[in-house]
């Protein structure tokens, strides 16, 4: 099972320059997760935080026990075999071909034979879609194939923590959503917590568990899906339809004296962008039919009922809708209330014994601040 | 990563805080020299290219260089009545002067380029922090083996200016100045002594290594955008030569201090 990340009231500047202050957020074990935000207000430094590329002022990110900021060198290039992380560019070695990109990590850290890494690169890299093309050098590739290249080398030491800079940027849609699926499969495969940056919409709609979104210099919120998708928060709205009409502008954050002027320029009837308006909950995607079930979904679907009475009634709904009528009645909501305890015979034992409190999801240790710490931001974020 | 510029208010402070900051790459560097696996291969083929590259600017440089040198002091020596000190002086300016600084100059200017050129790349492609990441330190895996390779060329092409730099002077003196080769030889040994060619060697070693470390530590941190790398090689060029010449200076001190000159 994929690791825990628990971020805590970190903070980074560069100079005078803030980029974020007080990011909390615990990004669950398996679960994927997707941060948006505008260009610009730091995501890429936020993943590099995370990693320790750079050094946050303040706060923790603590992963199995080891606080990324302030460990020792040792511990931290310890703590890094967790990770797998695939930068914007795909980052692979320019001097070598593929192949001994993707063998890279398994020659460093492993004492594996050259044969069995042979079988273990050429498997990563059928499973990138990339069988065949083990000769070339990253120069001689597509944008898209040294993405996937990538991200072949990010899973090859079966990473818990895979960390994704924009899947999409020069992608076409299609591809996009390529690699969105491959993240899907890779994580019911190996189970591995994700956390993926981008400003692609549709994949932010449709790919993730839980949602977060960075803008001035603050995380505006972060939790499951439907909160963000059903939040009322003007930056959101705006930000989910890619209008102009907000307080996001070009450059920075607009003044209010900007925006007025720019609201009466829409009211006089200037076009704002966007196309239609993006509402609703779309259904999630899922693993490919022959890709085992996803364990990180099961577990947030417990997770999630066990918080539903903390998120806004909009998100709360939202959640409802998309549990079908099995889940409905494992849960015990809805028509089928009384027949709870009847019914269940019918479910596998298995998952009736991680029901209550069992070996499924396991709330992080500080268990009371867990839903209380995010429930102030979706309050900001629908008042 | 961040720039000093940004948070300069007291002057001077920003340039304090890259020269710490060099200082802990060369540290890095020399701790990294002990940690095993040693990087063999990238040894090898950072040494091949470097030679590669200075072997035959360096070459070139040498016998004009040397023959200057023994021009000149032919000249004052024949005015002071002192020819027969014509070989020992040019020697001695030639070993312990001028081939360690030959030799430094085109391992900064083309080695060390080439390698600030080359790892400046790498930074912006974000290959270093892909490797940092994949839990593997570049400084134990690119640097290291990059500063050897530059320290060993430096050694070797400080060797080789001495020998072609001697030769061109005894050129240029016998046939140029009238000089009697009986005497040039003759008078090798009269002034020059063997921790002359030490100090040389030891000057050349010194200057590989920091012309690598600038280089490499340049290329590091290269100012963002697009032109970046390129304003980086530039400066790790020219602060390489002034760090060569103050170091040059000190070391030169140091050993007129310590060693006793041969003849009194
Ligand atoms: N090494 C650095 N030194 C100084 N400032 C930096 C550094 N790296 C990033 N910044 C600043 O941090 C801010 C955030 O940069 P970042 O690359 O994280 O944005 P982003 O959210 O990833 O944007 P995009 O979506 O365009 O990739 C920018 O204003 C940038 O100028
Ligand atoms: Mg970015």
């Amino acid at each position: 099972m994929g690791a825990e990340v628990v971020i805590e009231g970190l903070t980074k500047s560069f100079g005078k320059q803030a980029i974020w202050r007080d990011v909390t957020l615990t990004l669950p074990p398996g679960e994927v997760s997707v941060m948006l935000g505008p260009s610009g207000t730091g995501k890429s430094v936020f993943l590099k935080s995370m990693i320790g590329l750079l050094k946050p002022d303040r706060g923790k990110c603590v992963i199995n026990g080891v606080d990324i900021v302030r460990c020792s060198e040792h511990k931290l290039y310890e703590t890094r075999k967790l990770f797998g992380v695939l930068f914007q560019d795909g980052a692979l070695f320019g001097s070598m071909n593929l192949y001994d990109n993707v063998a890279f990590p398994l020659r460093e850290h492993t004492k594996k034979s050259e044969t069995e890494i042979r079988r273990i690169v050429l498997e990563k890299l059928e499973m990138t879609g990339l069988a065949g093309a083990e000769k070339k050098l990253p120069g001689e590739i597509s944008g898209g194939m040294r993405k996937r290249a990538g991200l072949a080398r990010a899973l090859v030491l079966d990473p818990e923590i895979i960390l994704v800079d924009e899947p999409d940027s020069g992608l076409d849609p299609v591809r996009t959503t390529y690699i969105s699926q491959l993240f899907l499969d890779v994580n019911a495969q190996i189970d591995a917590t994700f956390l993926i940056v981008t400003h692609n919409i549709n994949l932010a709609r449709t790919v993730p568990d839980n949602l977060g979104m960075l803008f001035r210099k603050e995380l505006v919120m972060f939790g499951p899906r439907e909160v963000l998708l059903t939040s009322e928060e003007p930056v959101v709205k705006q930000f989910l339809n890619g209008r102009m009409d907000g307080p996001i502008g070009m450059s920075e954050e607009k003044d209010s004296a900007t925006m007025a002027a720019e609201r009466a320029m829409f009211e006089a009837g200037h076009h704002a962008g966007g196309v239609e308006e993006v509402v609703g909950i779309p259904p999630q995607m899922q693993p490919a039919p022959g890709v085992p079930e996803r364990q990180g979904a099961r577990r947030r679907k417990d997770r999630v009922m066990k918080i539903l009475h903390t998120l806004p009634p909009a998100a709360q709904q939202g959640i409802l809708d998309s549990l079908s009528p099995e889940d409905r009645r494992y849960y015990g909501i809805g028509e089928q209330h009384s027949t709870v305890g009847a019914r269940r015979g019918q479910l596998p034992t298995e998952d009736v014994a991680q029901l209550p409190d069992g070996g499924g999801w396991r709330e992080p240790q500080s268990t009371q601040s867990h839903p209380t710490q995010r429930l102030p931001r979706y309050d900001q974020g629908t008042s | 990563m961040s720039s000093g510029a940004s948070t300069a208010r007291v002057p001077g402070i920003g340039m304090l805080r890259e020269t710490g900051k060099l200082f802990a790459l060369g540290l890095d560097v020399g701790r990294g020299i002990f940690q095993r696996p040693f990087q063999l291969r990238e040894f090898i083929q950072q040494s091949w290219f470097i030679a590669s590259v200075t072997i035959l600017p360096t070459a070139l440089v040498a016998i004009p260089f040397g023959a200057v040198i023994s021009l000149q002091f032919g000249s004052l020596a024949r005015q002071l009545g002192a020819q027969s000190y014509t070989g020992a002086g040019s020697v001695l300016a030639t070993v312990q002067q001028a081939s360690p600084l030959v030799t430094a100059l085109l391992v900064a200017g083309a080695g060390g380029s080439a390698i600030c050129a080359d790892i400046g790349a790498r930074t912006i492609r974000e290959e270093i922090d892909a490797m940092e990441v994949l839990g593997v330190s570049a400084v134990q895996r690119l640097i290291v083996p990059r500063v050897l390779a530059c320290m060993l060329v430096a050694l070797l092409l400080n060797g080789m200016v001495s020998v072609i730099g001697v030769l061109g002077g005894y050129f240029f003196n016998v046939v140029l100045q009238d000089g009697t080769p009986g005497a040039y030889l003759a008078s090798f040994s009269a002034l020059a002594q063997l921790p002359d060619l030490w100090v040389g060697e030891l000057k050349a070693l010194i200057f590989g290594f920091i012309a690598a470390v600038v280089a490499a530590y340049r290329g590091l941190n290269p100012p963002p955008g697009p032109k970046g790398v390129g304003d980086a090689v530039n400066q790790s060029v020219v602060i390489t030569f002034l760090l060569l010449f103050v170091v040059n200076f000190v070391i030169t001190l140091i050993y007129l201090q310590i060693v006793p000159a041969k003849l009194d």
